[in-house]
């Protein structure tokens, strides 16, 4: 990888397909404490971000990195919608 | 970096991308708008036609004793009946798109909606300016109170969605403003928040790396304090690749912040008897997210004419804090998110991960809400255009624009109250001293620098605000 991972010639699939990329917006509510109370997960600025657990980070989920790890077809259609 | 993390729950795992009219009837900030402007131009068409939206947008109105109040709600009860029908549907319609049941939904809407009624009766006592009883205040307590004392039933929490009803209710809000005046005021709008933005930013941003915090911490800090709180920092912490556990920190300390200065701007502004047009500037320059701002904003307007030496229209607290903080720094993050990613990858260290630069961002990420509230304002002042200013105050005013103001109150009142009840101290990421120290910084400046660019620099712009 090289030093800065913006240069980074990375061709591996994108974040929000990636196993270990959580963007669901009830699961980012409850990661990030207090994002519901003054803020939302729900709402245009969050766009595609998400949390990798990977790297323990919040990402844009466009973005890319070595480990990546597709989700499977079928985990790609289950929704993350709210369970309340 | 975590070697052992674990695959996601097949439950929660990423969802396909929404694609064309779902992913725009989805997101929030789209319901915000379809909502908004449905009120607005049911309240056109009921305009026309010779009706008015005013059976259903109920407001208690001023009373003495108690006797009054169970007199008013008798006499109304068919009223407060079908707006809680109207708003339970449409709000929990919107909750459905969101993805929430129903049913849950209603479970908590049905105490909230309850207590707002409360304390929006409380807001119209004749003492209540005596006793600081003001509503965005006391729903902002009395949630805070609860929630961190008692506790909020899980069953209630689908319907404590804050950013959900302030941008419906920013939207209504532009039903009362002209377009003349966001184009007379936006600009001044604009350049004052610009000022205090970049100067926010670039303190929390060089007081935090010179204490040694790591960039990406510093910059999510720092949009959090300069341009739109809690949004600001999670754009930025997405744009420029955050550490989640700094994400949260800087969330918890915008909240605590945010939640302080809804109680020490009005007091403040009060206490130098500020008017409410720059009042509620000043307030829009400082405060840090949009829902603790129109609360602060809301309670300065509950002063004009109750508070000797508090001059202008109420309207101008919130109608000045909007322009200020939606026109003159929420509109902004996209581009912010955007440099801060294009300097996160070409200056900083590497994190592993490859972040896209993409000029896209800067739309994806654009409150879009903010559209309504233009919009709302443009439909208005059409059918606003061929009254005289006589008419406009006895016909357009009481028919069309004050069943809106009434509607917006309520929907703000619902956000005041689930601030509070969504807020618990306990739950928000401990913060150390160093990035409590760097924003603090940066809440100082923006306070002195907001107050004087709001009261010395442009004081006349906003004073005329609310004349």
């Amino acid at each position: 990888m090289n030093a800065r991972a913006g240069r980074a010639d990375l061709t591996n699939g994108r974040c929000r397909d990636c196993r270990f990329f959580e963007a669901g917006a009830v699961e980012l509510e409850a990661a990030l404490a207090g994002l519901s109370s003054l803020g939302s997960a729900f709402g245009s600025v969050r766009a595609a971000d998400g949390l990798c657990r990977l790297h323990d980070r919040y990402l844009d989920g466009a973005s890319r990195c070595e480990r990546h790890s597709p989700v499977g077809p079928q985990r790609r259609c289950l929704s993350n919608q709210p369970a309340m | 970096m975590s070697e052992r993390a674990e695959p996601l729950n097949p439950a929660t795992a990423p969802r396909a991308e929404r694609a064309g009219w779902r992913a725009v009837l989805g997101k929030e900030d789209w319901l915000a708008i379809w909502i908004g402007l449905g009120f607005v131009l049911a309240g056109i068409v009921l305009y026309a036609t010779g009706g008015s939206l005013r059976w259903i947008a109920v407001a208690p109105q001023k009373w003495h004793d108690v006797a009054e109040v169970s007199g008013q709600l008798l006499e109304a009860a068919p009223r407060y009946a079908a707006l809680f029908g109207l708003l339970a549907v449409v709000f929990g319609g919107g909750a459905v798109a969101l993805g929430f049941r129903f049913r849950r939904f209603l479970a908590g809407f049905v105490p909230l909606f309850g207590v707002a009624g409360i304390l929006y009766f409380i807001g119209q006592w004749d003492q209540a300016a005596r006793y600081n009883l003001e509503p965005p205040l006391v729903a902002l307590a009395l949630g805070l109170t609860v929630s961190n004392g008692i506790g909020v039933p899980r069953w209630a929490e689908a319907a404590l969605r804050v950013e959900f009803y302030i941008k419906i209710g920013i939207v209504l809000l532009g039903a009362g403003v002209p377009v003349a005046l966001i184009a007379w005021a936006g600009p001044v709008a604009i350049v004052q928040a610009g000022i205090v933005s970049l100067v926010t930013f670039a303190t929390i941003y060089l007081v935090a790396t010179r204490l040694g915090l790591d960039r990406r911490f510093a910059a999510t800090l720092g949009t959090g304090g300069a341009v739109c709180g809690v949004s600001g920092a999670i754009a930025t912490a997405g744009a420029v690749g955050a550490r989640r556990e700094d994400t949260s920190v800087a969330i918890s300390i915008v909240i605590l912040w945010a939640i302080a200065t809804i109680f020490l701007l009005p007091l403040l502004s009060k206490s130098l008897g500020l008017s409410t047009g720059v009042a509620g500037a000043w307030i829009g320059t400082s405060e840090f997210a949009d829902a603790a701002g129109l609360a602060a904003a809301q309670a300065y307007a509950g002063y004009a004419g109750h508070v000797p030496g508090i001059a202008g229209a109420p309207d101008a607290a919130v109608q000045a804090f909007t322009l200020m903080k939606v026109i003159g720094r929420d509109v902004w993050i996209g581009i912010w998110a955007f440099v801060l990613a294009i300097v996160a990858t070409t200056r900083w260290e590497s994190t592993g991960v490859a972040a896209p630069v993409d000029a896209r961002t800067i739309w994806n990420r654009f409150p879009k809400f903010v559209l309504g509230f233009v919009v709302a304002s443009v439909f208005v002042s059409i059918v606003a255009a061929g009254a005289a200013y006589a008419d406009y105050k006895k016909v357009v005013q009481p028919g069309l624009v004050a069943p809106l103001q009434v509607l917006r109150v309520w929907t703000f009142t619902l956000a005041f109250l689930s601030i509070g009840l969504t807020t618990r101290f306990r739950d928000l990421a401990r913060a150390g001293a160093r990035p409590l120290v760097a924003f603090s910084t940066g809440v100082a400046v923006n306070l002195v620098l907001g107050y004087v660019l709001s009261t010395q620099v442009f004081g006349t712009y906003w004073d005329r605000l609310g004349q």
